[in-house]
């Protein structure tokens, strides 16, 4: 695609259409359900404000696609170039500030407190793969404009992060940045994909409207990839299967009646950038389901790992991810849709999500992988986080991301108690693993 | 970096120099008092309160402190005025008293600490507190009873009605917001003017009541015209920064 999608509104600013993926969640955006993601990375020094402001100056500059707030049209949502933001404050609850319909605030925002800097991103605008190519031009901007403590050649800088593919400050964005790339690959005559049940939830007590608890616990990388290979699965496979064990061993609690016994399925959104080879900056990708019958008894890590690893790379057959790009986009292409006004198609689509969307999935789990700075920015980034939206249905959401030998295992959950999250960790100690916790509960290993 | 620099104690990130507020939560900072070496400046990496306390702004407590005195001289100056004048039987001064009491009020709901209050907490107080003043200005005016044959109808009914208002219209835009609230006092005056008629044995009747409402409605629906076609295109809102 060589010229960019999109126009030029009122006072002639820009507009962009939303992506395939991203048209169901400005109309379930609420206090709970804020569709706002975060990547930050943690610096070895306080963060130099000044020059942290410049930096963002530049990020606003050299990425205007995501400078942009929500707007609402007649038949659909859209995207409008507004005003930059200052960085903000970063506050102790995370992902909860709701992007309002028509706001003036942009839906991508800068955060800072101490070492932390944080690109805090709504769903409707990016996935995490665009949130972190975000975070690290940031980064890269922070530390040309003299961020680093000492010895950080700017040159040099820009040499290295140009090899990595990092956008820099200054250049042209590339059209590819704007790309909506499900368009583009398209293919019609694939079946849609096959419909789900209904998942089993967590059941608990949820935390009061605009409270999230953010449990990150890094372990070192190379004791994880040890365990994950003597069960013989990769990195994700393991903490799939972690997070899978921990959530069985909450249901077989307690008896459950015949009803009540659905699967736990776990939602693993597949970055489809790697499979197609096509970059963007925009929502590209596609869910995949792996799940454990509990109806079938009770199941031992060693027999869940390979369980998920089988599942996930059947899942990962391009035919079968494809067919989830035609459903999205056929949906948006279906004239009756198109035609709907946003007011009733808004509502249609709350109650779609509510009924087909998180009803399939007991909690999902986003791995970003390793992340590749450049080597003199990377000794003054010792851990990076990510942290999952908030969903009330789910209540309880993972992510995992690397930097260095630093592998950050991070929990989203609404629910009051933590049981899941100390689940994970102490089968992860059984393996003779132990990381470090951060937490924005601190009295995240009293009892419930 | 081995020399010391100044930095914000709420958000721990190094400030310029120049700066004698932080630009993140605009609290105070005092140059060369909180100047740390960089490798001791430390906190938990999540904030343990949700917001930053505003900060105390010394000229704001000033003309809050003066205003108080003013707002306490008035209103002892008029109760006292009022008391004699009732001591020598003359009327006329409860006028004054009830103006002056009014400023009291008002400066009270207005100084009152009520962000940090929940919004229920807020309402209920508010409620009380004028029904507590509509008493006092009954009691100044002769005791006829009306603050609680007239007043306590309406306040009860205000207190169901403006909830229910406020959850229906809280997603709304703010155009939607004025109108309603417009509607709302249009509807309410014609409550109070029947309530008048009813109480002075004139029956259920409206009459200027109605003009009000009539004219209340016809604003608000200009309003939401308005903002539907000429200031959605000039969009006032991004250029006011609402």
């Amino acid at each position: 695609m060589d010229k960019p999608a999109g126009g030029v509104g009122e006072y002639r600013r820009r507009w962009y259409p939303l992506d395939n993926t991203a048209v169901i969640f400005p109309p379930i955006i609420s206090s709970r359900f804020t569709t706002v993601f975060r990547v930050s990375a943690v610096l070895d020094h306080p963060v130099r404000l000044a020059i942290l402001q410049k930096a963002v100056h530049q990020f606003y500059a050299r990425l205007p696609y995501f400078c942009v707030r929500l707007r609402s049209g007649l038949f659909w949502y859209y995207l409008e170039e507004t005003d930059p933001a200052p960085p903000l404050r970063d506050d102790r609850m995370p992902c909860m500030t709701t992007p309002h319909h028509n706001g003036t605030l942009p839906l991508a925002l800068v955060r800072v407190r101490w070492r932390r800097i944080t690109v805090e991103v709504s769903h409707a605008l990016t996935d995490g793969s665009g949130a972190l190519a975000a975070l690290k031009a940031l980064l890269v901007m922070y530390f040309s404009a003299g961020g680093g403590t000492t010895g950080i050649s700017a040159a040099e800088l820009h040499e290295s992060a140009g090899a990595l593919g990092i956008l820099r400050a200054g250049e042209t964005p590339a059209p590819w940045e704007e790309r909506y790339a499900s368009r583009e690959l398209v293919a019609h005559g694939y079946a849609p994909p096959r419909r789900m049940s209904r998942a089993w939830h967590v059941e608990g007590s949820l935390l009061p409207p605009g409270e999230y608890c953010i449990t990150s616990i890094r372990y070192p990388v190379p004791a994880i990839r040890e365990v994950a290979r003597s069960l013989g699965g990769s990195i994700t496979d393991l903490a799939i299967a972690l997070l899978i064990h921990s959530l069985h061993e909450r249901y077989r609690k307690r008896w459950r009646r015949r009803k009540e016994r659905f699967p736990v399925r776990i939602l693993v959104p597949v970055d489809m950038r790697p499979h197609t080879g096509l970059q963007t900056m925009r929502n590209f990708f596609v869910p995949v389901m792996v799940e454990l019958d509990q109806r079938l008894g009770t199941y031992s890590m060693e027999e869940i790992v390979p369980m998920v690893h089988h599942q996930l790379r059947a899942a990962l057959d391009p035919p079968v991810l494809q067919r989830f790009i035609h459903r999205n986009v056929a949906a948006e292409r279906n004239w009756f849709n198109r035609l709907m006004p946003i007011g009733l198609k808004r509502e249609v689509l709350r109650l779609m999500h509510r009924w087909e969307g998180e009803q399939a999935n007991t909690a999902s789990f986003s791995n970003l992988g390793v992340v590749a700075l450049p080597n003199s920015i990377k000794e003054h980034v010792p851990a990076m986080d990510f942290i999952p939206p908030p969903s009330p249905i789910t209540r309880i959401n993972c992510t995992a991301l690397s930097c260095g030998d630093t592998l950050s295992f991070t929990f989203g959950s609404l629910l009051q108690d933590r049981g899941i999250e100390r689940s994970f960790a102490t089968l992860l100690a059984g393996y003779g693993v132990t990381g470090s916790l951060v937490t924005n509960y601190p009295s995240f290993m009293e009892a419930p | 970096m081995t020399t010391p620099v100044s930095y914000c104690p709420h958000c721990a990130v190094v400030l310029e120099p120049h700066h004698d507020r932080c630009p993140l939560c605009n609290s105070i900072v005092r140059s060369g008092v909180e100047a740390k070496r960089t490798s001791e400046i430390t906190m938990p990496e999540y904030a343990s309160e949700g917001r930053v306390a505003s900060s105390k702004n010394g000229r704001k407590a000033l003309i809050r402190g003066l205003t108080g005195l003013v707002v306490v001289a008035l209103v002892t100056v008029g109760l006292s005025t009022t008391v004699l004048a009732r001591s020598q039987e003359y009327i006329i001064s409860s006028g004054g008293a009830i103006a002056l009491i009014s400023i009291l009020s008002g400066y009270l709901l207005i100084i009152l600490p009520v962000q940090a209050r929940s919004m229920g907490g807020w309402f209920v107080s508010s409620l009380l507190i004028i029904q507590a003043y509509l008493l006092l200005l009954d009691w100044l005016t002769g005791f006829s009873m009306w603050s609680l044959i007239m007043a306590t109808p309406m306040i009860l009914t205000l207190a169901i009605l403006v909830p229910v208002v406020y959850r229906m219209l809280r997603r709304r835009s703010l155009a939607s917001r004025i109108a309603a609230a417009l509607i709302s006092t249009g509807v309410y005056t014609v409550g109070i003017d029947v309530l008048i008629s009813h109480y002075r044995g004139g029956g259920a009747v409206i009459s200027w009541s109605a003009v009000v409402l009539v004219s209340l409605s016809g604003v608000a629906v200009v309003i939401i015209i308005v903002h539907r076609t000429v200031l959605q295109y000039f969009d006032i809102q991004r250029r006011l920064r609402l």
